[in-house]
């Protein structure tokens, strides 16, 4: 070691006693634990949350917003095109082709051209499945995610189980990590194969198998479960009805639409003819942004109406959310300006949405 | 010992050492605190599995050194610069020590952050170069070429400023 070595090394100790103090280190971190669980779950955040309404409370009529948005009355997937068969709750019950989930929902009529026409209400789509009710284990939080409808099944034991994702596609699903062994595995009487990354500090385990002409499932934890185990859990699934909880209540939906992603931040539309991910008309929650060019009021904010080539845009400046709620219609749609104001003016944002 | 006590003694116990681990590695009080919280965080669910590991430790301060040089990555635009290194001193009296150790503090500041990293974890972890290759995910050659420039970097600012480096 030379001088230079020396006094490096001098030079980082010295610093180190600089480090700030570990007061309040530890309620920092269970706090943040917290705040991240929460972003992982946002949307099982309570269903009752207080509405946060676009609008200073004082300046929005609550008893004049509309009423239709309500719980599936349906237990079946509402992006199903028509009424369909429940999916399989057992190994043991045939594959239904109505289940897969990629086309309008039941309600809805479809679309006559590209001229988005609003509907009233919004009807959410549901996760079709359940795993055996435990006592370590939370009621599912459901949501939709490009058209593959996700369940989410919180553990609390983590010591001796693990959470559980449950993923319905309409096709085989893809990974992106590449550095994967794969085992096939016989599930609910398919072929499945089950998939394992090798990472720290747990491995991940997926098992996935088409459950019925045009639907898959994947079952993704970790391994504090055995391959035998996750296959068991995979066979335990019973049908459900767990309807996806939205960041927004809307008023007013698109007509025809199929309803293509509900998270904690957006809600996202499309036409059933397109392919899932596609959305031609989105609702996204973002951290605030500088709005230019305000030429609207929704309900006493600032907002920017715009149209570019395909595109038509209403920014709204929802400053004491610290958010802009950006509604897009592009993808071939378009929506008249009347629409698309009556559009987000009955649109509320809700307590468990998470700005991205 | 449940998984939340035995996290909560974790932190107790290694909190203070992964901030000042931190903290040589950013330069930077608030970043420091911010990587170990966040770190902590993310791995406070599933404590039992990091506790399985044969290095608990060494994996948070791996996991806290590949945040480090992801954050920074972002804010790459906002390091020092060598414009502020004051005056050095000599090194023959124990107060120019001290000062030549915070012009050293102070050059750091300039390095890209890989090359810090590879400084603070053979100076201030003591780690070979074939574990600090491990932990940052890179050949031991790469880990030997980023202390090699910057010990050279760090020479050559030395020599310009009049601060005989080689002992």
């Amino acid at each position: 070691m030379d001088e230079l070595d020396r006094l490096l090394a001098e030079a980082m100790n010295d610093a180190a006693g600089r480090a700030p103090s570990d007061d309040g280190l530890l309620t920092t971190v269970h706090t943040r634990s917290r705040q991240i669980h929460r972003r992982r779950v946002a949307t099982a955040l309570s269903a009752a949350a207080a509405v946060v309404v676009l609008g200073v409370p004082s300046v929005f009529v609550l008893t004049s917003r509309p009423s239709e948005v309500v719980p599936p009355a349906d237990p079946v997937m509402s992006v199903s095109t028509s009424p369909s068969v429940p999916p399989s709750p057992t190994p043991s019950s045939s594959p239904s082709p109505s289940n897969t989930p990629s086309s309008a929902p039941p309600s809805s009529p479809s679309v006559a051209s590209d001229a988005v026409t609003l509907t009233k209400g919004w009807t959410a789509p549901t996760f079709p499945y359940l795993l055996p009710p435990r006592d370590d284990l939370k009621a599912p939080v459901a949501s939709l995610d490009r058209g593959r409808l996700v369940g989410f099944f919180e553990t609390t034991d983590t010591r001796d189980h693990a959470d559980v994702t449950v993923t319905v596609s309409g096709a085989r699903p893809t990974f992106s990590d590449s550095e994967a062994t794969e085992t096939a595995r016989q599930v609910r009487g398919h072929a499945g194969t089950l998939r394992t990354v090798d990472v720290s500090p747990a491995k991940q385990l997926a098992l996935y198998w088409p459950e019925s002409s045009g639907r898959w499932i994947t079952l993704a934890t970790d391994d504090t479960y055995t391959p035998d185990e996750v296959v068991a859990l995979a066979t335990s699934l019973t049908t459900g009805s767990t309807a996806a909880l939205p960041p927004f209540q809307l008023a007013y939906s698109p007509a025809g639409l199929v309803t293509d992603t509900v998270t904690a931040s957006r809600m996202t539309f499309r036409t059933s003819s397109a392919a899932p991910g596609s959305a031609g008309f989105s609702v996204v929650l973002r951290k605030r942004q500088q709005l230019n060019g305000t030429n609207q009021k929704i309900r006493g904010y600032d907002a920017a109406l715009s149209h570019g080539s395909g595109v038509t845009t209403l920014a709204i400046d929802v400053k004491d959310w610290n958010a802009t709620l950006e509604i897009t219609v592009n993808g071939g749609l378009t929506i008249s300006d009347a629409d698309l104001l009556r559009f987000a003016g009955g649109a509320e944002i809700l307590e468990r949405s998470n700005p991205e | 010992m449940t998984t939340i006590e035995d996290f909560d003694a974790f932190v107790h116990g290694r909190g203070r050492a992964l901030l000042r681990f931190a903290y040589v590695l950013s330069g930077d009080a608030h970043l420091a605190e911010d990587l170990v919280q966040e770190v902590l965080a993310r791995m406070h669910r599933r404590w039992h599995k990091v506790t399985a590991l044969e290095h608990p430790e060494a994996y948070v301060r791996t996991a806290i050194v590949r945040q480090y040089l992801s954050w920074r990555r972002r804010r790459a635009s906002t390091e020092a610069t060598y414009a502020d290194v004051p005056e050095p001193p000599g090194l023959d009296e124990p107060q120019q020590r001290v000062l030549a150790r915070d012009q050293m503090w102070t050059l750091m500041a300039g390095l890209p952050r890989a090359q810090r990293a590879v400084l603070v974890l053979r100076f201030y972890c003591d780690l070979p170069d074939d574990e600090i290759a491990t932990l940052l995910g890179c050949g031991m050659s790469t880990v030997r070429s980023q202390a090699a420039r910057a010990l050279a970097k760090m020479r050559t600012m030395l020599s310009e400023r009049g601060v005989d480096g080689d002992g």
